[in-house]
């Protein structure tokens, strides 16, 4: 495997390099990224400079038989947080670039002459063209042109047009298995940074080649079954997500209190049964649409779905729970069809959908549109893809938004929004909100197997620090699971089924021929957390920035009435370790 | 697993006329109750209990189903870690839902690892009576228990306000009209169509529905 090197500010046009790993040998996802970044990129330089750069990083058992193997990694110094930044996805792009025989592509530099190019990869080479025919084109439009102009067997990776006006919001598009650009790295707008690199797509092509040949192929195939026995064994990776989509969580979360309604003014929303994964997957049957399907080959969770409308025509992907929550909920809507097609816009222009929808709430909140307007925030979106005044504010997010309107209740967290929990009723995420590198995210304390990992060692979970340990813990656990480029997914099982967190270690074994054990896992988990930590830490990040907004502390959360009550002096003990 | 109404509850409805309605439907049919039955049905039963002792002391849950298969429980919107302690009362709200995903999912699950993460909506558990009294709780069944439990309880009977009921059947008037088969209410055989038209007046009403 080899990194693919594209200096877009080179004299004379981009300059390809294909090197050697080197430091970087054996790192995949978010342990790849955050490298290169931690040691490549001046913490201190503007987002969207030339000193800044983009790292497109596959798993490290993409490419290969592994089931859920397929995530890829984004890492940048990000636009909308000021630190470092790692944003992942499904899609075909992870499998087809490990194919390809890349660890990771990293775009550098910036074009000097402002053209817009296309990248084409293939197992002949890299070929580079600047085309100025494919600006300000949606991700859909794009595509197509792709499509006709390579072929059907593409993997896609680009920007709409939110990411050429590169909006702090933009999001980088993967391409699914049926060459959709539903897939996103949405969060912390990596698709900037890519627009600031005059990159609109990068097309690869894996024709002529098969699949990375494991050290012991017979171990591998053995590991897989067991892999892929657990996960299909596991209630809620074998039953509920395939069923319900990742949209399940509605009902409970409304349930808890904790779902976050009307931009964070009440933890219940009285519409969630209309929105909910049982009532999506109920209208996506009765239509024709699929509520059972995978986001790109070798998954067997098969969480995601196809959205069709009222004539059963495609509309967008299954929009997931934390969309539905953005788009819905947060903003009082309660009809799924405005909200799909909310998702629709979203992956046209590039946008996330987590910080759109969080913005339009701010907006809504704001006076810009009534709470519960459908049509009026469809508008706001396409404000943000024509990029006009309005939309180049609202394109850059909720923390920017609040501040134009002259809002408080803006729900951010190192300038990025809070996602689908509030934290004033689960307190423990809103310590991993408060502290993760990654500004406001649920996916950094997403791996909750911590006590089959065994990070951290043994924690009681009656005492008030348990939920400062298990924070620390999950954000340990997921720095590994993200750096093997697993889906995060996997770790319902792995909590519940040693046997299946086992089979991970021997699938990473049987394909590099290594010796590895839960613990060398952990041990990468820690240092990526550091690396990350240290990047921000340069970048001029101290504990202040480890706090939620000052009125998650003062305002009750409807119906259970609480406030956030994890002190600053707990939540500075997250990264004593 | 069984399932056996104790009491129709009518004394305790203060609408003057609740009325029973049972109706015959093809299977494909029942999906149309999802909303109603996430939204939440009444079920009369003796309270005071704990969630165990109600659930599969007077409704025929199973003890391995209920530890196993409901791995998410809210009582009044506090989340439940111990089903003997756990205490039902009159006019409390119990949603059932199995083992969900996420951090979230992980968290609110029954007595699991993550608790501390959400200890200020922890159920703090009640005392339960020694004379159990005759009351209603409010039932929400999600995802899997919506799928599994949701037809039983249809058949056995469920209290529903009778306008969301009746939205329900129009929201679908065409599909109820081809897969509905017997039309009973308050004893009387209807055709769909007259069922669908006449006046329900308000309250809430007991119905049944089974499957052919």
């Amino acid at each position: 495997m080899s990194i693919l090197r594209i200096d877009m500010g080179a004299s004379g046009g981009p300059k390809v390099s294909v090197v050697p790993s080197g430091d970087y040998a054996g790192l995949g996802g978010r342990a790849l990224t955050s490298s290169v970044i931690s040691k490549e990129v001046p913490p201190l330089c503007h987002p969207l400079s030339e000193d800044n750069k983009l790292v497109i990083a596959p798993g490290l058992l993409s490419g290969t038989a592994a089931a859920q193997s397929g995530r890829i990694s984004v890492g940048c110094k990000s636009p909308l947080t000021g630190g470092i930044k790692e944003s992942n996805s499904g899609g075909q792009a992870s499998q087809v670039l490990a194919r390809l025989g890349y660890e990771a592509i990293i775009l550098e530099g910036k074009p000097k002459e402002g053209n817009l190019y296309k990248i084409f990869i293939n197992k002949d080479g890299v070929k580079i063209t600047p085309d100025s025919s494919l600006c300000m084109l949606g991700n859909y439009d794009l595509v197509e042109k792709m499509k006709k102009e390579y072929g059907d067997k593409i993997a896609c990776i680009s920007i709409g047009p939110a990411g050429e006006m590169k909006m702090s919001a933009a999001s980088v598009a993967f391409t699914d298995m049926e060459q959709r650009p539903t897939r996103h790295a949405g969060r912390g707008g990596p698709g900037a940074v890519m627009g600031s690199k005059g990159v609109k797509v990068i097309v690869l092509d894996d024709t002529g080649l098969s699949n990375r040949v494991a050290k012991d192929p017979e171990k591998l195939k053995t590991a897989n079954k067991a892999f892929v026995d657990g996960l299909r064994k596991h209630p809620v990776t074998g039953e509920g997500l395939p069923a319900f989509g990742t949209n399940i969580l509605a009902n409970v979360i409304n349930e808890a209190g904790a779902y976050p309604t009307h931009n964070f003014q009440w933890g219940r929303f009285i519409g969630t049964s209309k929105i909910s994964g049982e009532t999506q997957a109920e209208t996506e049957k009765a239509r024709g649409g699929i509520p059972t399907h995978g986001c790109h080959r070798g998954c067997v969770i098969q969480c995601s779905g196809v959205y069709t409308d009222k004539d059963g025509h495609y509309l967008t992907k299954q929009p997931e729970y934390e969309t539905v929550w953005a788009h819905g909920a947060n903003c009082g809507i309660d009809d799924l069809d405005a909200i799909a097609n909310l998702d629709r816009l979203d992956d046209d222009f590039g946008i996330d959908t987590i910080e759109m929808g969080a913005t339009i709430g701010v907006a809504m909140e704001a006076g810009l549109a009534k709470f519960g307007d459908a049509e009026a925030a469809i508008r706001l979106v396409k404000e943000v893809g024509k990029g006009t005044d309005l939309g180049r504010i609202l394109g850059n997010g909720a923390a920017v938004t609040g501040k134009v309107f002259g809002i408080e209740r803006v729900p951010v967290v190192k300038g990025q929004a809070m996602p689908a929990y509030d934290p004033r009723a689960i307190q423990g995420i809103g310590v991993t909100y408060a502290t993760s590198t990654m500004g406001a995210d649920h996916t950094a304390g997403y791996a909750v197997a911590t006590n089959i990992l065994k990070v951290g060692g043994y924690v009681d979970p009656l005492k008030p620090e348990g939920q400062i340990d298990l924070s620390r813990n999950l954000q340990i656990a997921t720095a590994a699971i993200d750096s093997t480029g697993m889906c995060l997914f996997i770790a319902f099982a792995v909590l519940d089924q040693p046997d299946t967190f086992q089979a991970l270690i021997d699938l990473l074994n049987a394909f590099y021929g290594l010796s590895l054990t839960a613990d060398d896992v952990v041990a990468l988990g820690k240092k990526v957390l550091k690396m990350e930590r240290d990047f921000n830490a340069r970048a001029g990040f101290t504990a202040k920035h480890d706090r939620l907004p000052e009125y998650f502390k003062k305002e009750p959360l409807p119906p259970h009435n609480v406030t956030f009550q994890v002190t600053d002096e707990d939540l500075d003990r997250v990264y004593n370790w | 697993m069984a399932y056996s109404d104790k009491s129709d509850g009518r004394a305790l409805f203060k609408d003057s006329s609740p009325r029973h309605i049972s109706l015959t439907v093809n299977t494909g049919l029942i999906p149309a109750f999802s909303r109603l039955l996430q939204n939440g049905f009444w079920i009369v039963g003796n309270v005071g209990c704990s969630v165990k002792a109600f659930l599969c002391g007077q409704f025929g849950l199973s003890p391995e189903y209920l530890e196993k298969r409901i791995q998410t429980i809210f009582l009044n919107g506090d989340v439940v870690d111990n089903v003997e302690k756990a205490t039902v009362e009159d006019g409390t709200t119990l949603s059932l839902s199995a083992a969900m995903p996420g951090l979230a999912g992980a968290v609110l699950r029954k007595g699991g690892y993550y608790a501390a993460m959400r200890d200020q909506i922890s159920c703090k558990g009640g005392t339960t009576s020694a004379s159990m009294q005759s009351g209603k709780v409010l039932v929400k069944l999600f995802n899997m228990p919506l799928q599994e439990l949701g037809p039983i309880f249809l058949e056995h009977g469920i209290w529903v306000e009778s306008a969301k009921f009746k939205d329900i059947l129009k929201a679908r008037a065409d599909d109820f009209q081809k897969g509905c088969g017997e039309v009973l209410a308050d004893g009387r055989q209807l055709e769909f169509k007259q069922f669908l038209e006449m006046d329900w007046g308000g309250g809430d009403i007991f119905l049944q529905v089974k499957t052919i």
